[in-house]
């Protein structure tokens, strides 16, 4: 997924437009969730903000669908947990009940217009958020916080683990390979034993490449700082326009709702 | 005449190894040189390019650069880089950065380029080495040959005379050696001299200027590659005698 989620935040196409108008916009459509709090707020701010990555960005369907299909997943198993109560005998205003060993699983209107409250929130939210990752490399959003002034070493820290993450990646699918081509996962014991050797193997492997990765620093001069030139950006007003209808949206639902 | 940069009776070992890797290694590298140094594996290749690019200091010997010893301050070792560049092994382990632009940039604003400068020696490099549109794409997302290129111009943006090139095309390609030997060409045109560490043999006989051939820590012939093939002694030292064949 993570590899899938960075194809497609370098392939669409708002990748040329600047990082802080898109986080911009997906943080005003957080906010307006939270503070409007209706759950109609938050589902049309998750149909704007679906539209606004497959249509506007570009990104396929399936692979925005699949994102927010996989949240929504996490979000369910919690607000199963706000819907349904567990007690030694149902509510009496409870929708429906049914009966688990000596305990009692009930739902009451209150809890089930709860726990979609929560959902709906949850979900425009992540819909927001995922519109930013979807359409903004990591790089990018990097940029942002050295421009925003972030601290330095914090904007490094993000910058080299950003990189060592996609390195280690790979090493580990070699070494995946090379341990399945010698029956390492033929059975569970072979399994515990090659996940754990390559576990320990990987730790030693990241260390060598920090101590490659420095000396090929310092032989291009690092003297304690990653200094490197800003990328440029375009700016889309179409998508301001797009933000405005947004929030102006949102607005007009809390009153309506 | 003084040359470019010199090793003087060089000598290094690591700790907790109980053979030097470098022993009382010299070697003077002029201006618009092509060098292949040969060597099995563990025979000192990259600690001699490693002392030559000031990344480790010598515990015995001298680095002279245009005939002055290096000082190992931080002011001397910048004064260094600005001369001598190193492109490692593994482009994975040199590009720090997921953006090529930013990765290349680097080295020029590490030199104390003004960015508008460091922006035309990455668009400089960049066009030399054939990498001018992958300036925006990801590091991770470009094939192993494209790497090595970046690798390569990421070095050559901070404008080196020198290129110290440790086995950087090993595992390429033929079409992307030939790359990026062109770019190694291009840059002893222009008068800058190469240092290439390698096992390709075919590649010395037919590049190099001069072979140094390292064995176990120690210099023992520098010479042209005509007078390496034609001692058979030394070419038992480089690779075993089935690898000569046609060559």
């Amino acid at each position: 997924m993570l590899r899938i989620i960075d194809q497609y935040a370098f392939a669409n196409r708002l990748r040329a437009v600047d990082p802080l108008q898109k986080t911009a916009l997906a943080g005003l459509t957080i906010l307006l969730c939270l503070a409007l709090d209706r759950p109609l707020v938050g589902w049309l701010a998750l149909g704007w903000m679906m539209a606004v990555t497959v249509w506007y960005a570009q990104v396929p369907l399936r692979v925005a669908g699949a994102v927010i299909g996989a949240e929504s997943a996490f979000l369910a198993l919690s607000v199963i947990g706000i819907a349904i109560s567990v007690g030694n005998e149902p509510p009496a205003t409870a929708l429906w009940a049914i009966p688990f060993g000596p305990l009692w699983l009930s739902a009451t209107g209150g809890s089930l217009q709860t726990a979609l409250h929560v959902l709906s929130r949850a979900l425009g939210s992540a819909a927001a958020l995922n519109f930013l990752i979807l359409t903004t490399p990591l790089i990018d959003l990097i940029e942002l916080l050295r421009r925003l002034r972030a601290p330095a070493l914090l904007i490094e820290l993000m910058a080299l683990s950003y990189r060592a993450l996609f390195v280690l990646l790979d090493t580990l699918d070699q070494m995946v390979t090379a341990q399945t081509a010698r029956l390492g996962y033929a059975s569970w014991r072979a399994t515990l034993r090659s996940s754990a050797l390559l576990g320990s193997r990987l730790f030693i492997v990241a260390y060598q490449r920090s101590q490659a990765l420095e000396v090929a620093l310092t032989a291009r001069g690092f003297a304690g700082e990653l200094r490197v030139l800003p990328l440029s950006y375009t700016v889309d007003r179409q998508l301001w326009l797009i933000g405005v209808m947004i929030a102006a949206s949102l607005v007009a639902a809390r009153w309506w709702s | 005449m003084t040359a470019l940069l010199a090793l003087e009776a060089v000598s290094y070992q690591f700790p907790g190894n109980p053979n030097p890797a470098l022993q009382a290694a010299s070697l003077p590298i002029a201006a618009g040189q092509r060098i292949v140094v040969l060597g099995r594996n563990g025979a000192g290749k990259s600690t001699l390019l490693l002392v030559a690019s000031g990344i480790i200091r010598p515990q015995q010997g001298r680095v002279w650069l245009h005939g002055a010893p290096v000082d190992y301050s931080r002011s001397g070792l910048r004064r260094l880089r600005q001369h001598v560049g190193l492109v490692m092994q593994s482009p994975d382990d040199q590009l720090f950065s997921a953006s090529v632009w930013q990765d290349m940039s680097f080295g020029p604003l590490n030199l104390g380029l003004s960015a508008a400068a460091a922006r035309q020696a990455v668009l400089d490099a960049a066009a030399m080495c054939d990498v001018t549109d992958l300036l925006d794409r990801p590091t991770h997302a470009l094939s192993g040959g494209q790497k090595a290129r970046v690798a390569l111009a990421g070095v050559l943006a901070m404008r080196p005379q020198c290129l110290l090139v440790d086995e950087a095309t090993a595992g390429l390609d033929l079409w992307a050696r030939q790359q990026v030997v062109r770019v190694f060409d291009r840059l002893v045109a222009e008068g800058g001299t190469v240092v290439l560490a390698t096992h390709d043999l075919a590649l010395a006989r037919r590049w190099a200027d001069l072979v140094v051939v390292l064995h176990e820590g120690r210099i023992v012939a520098v010479a042209p590659p005509a007078a390496v093939w034609a001692e058979p002694a030394l070419r038992a030292l480089i690779a075993p005698p089935e690898a000569w064949e046609g060559l």
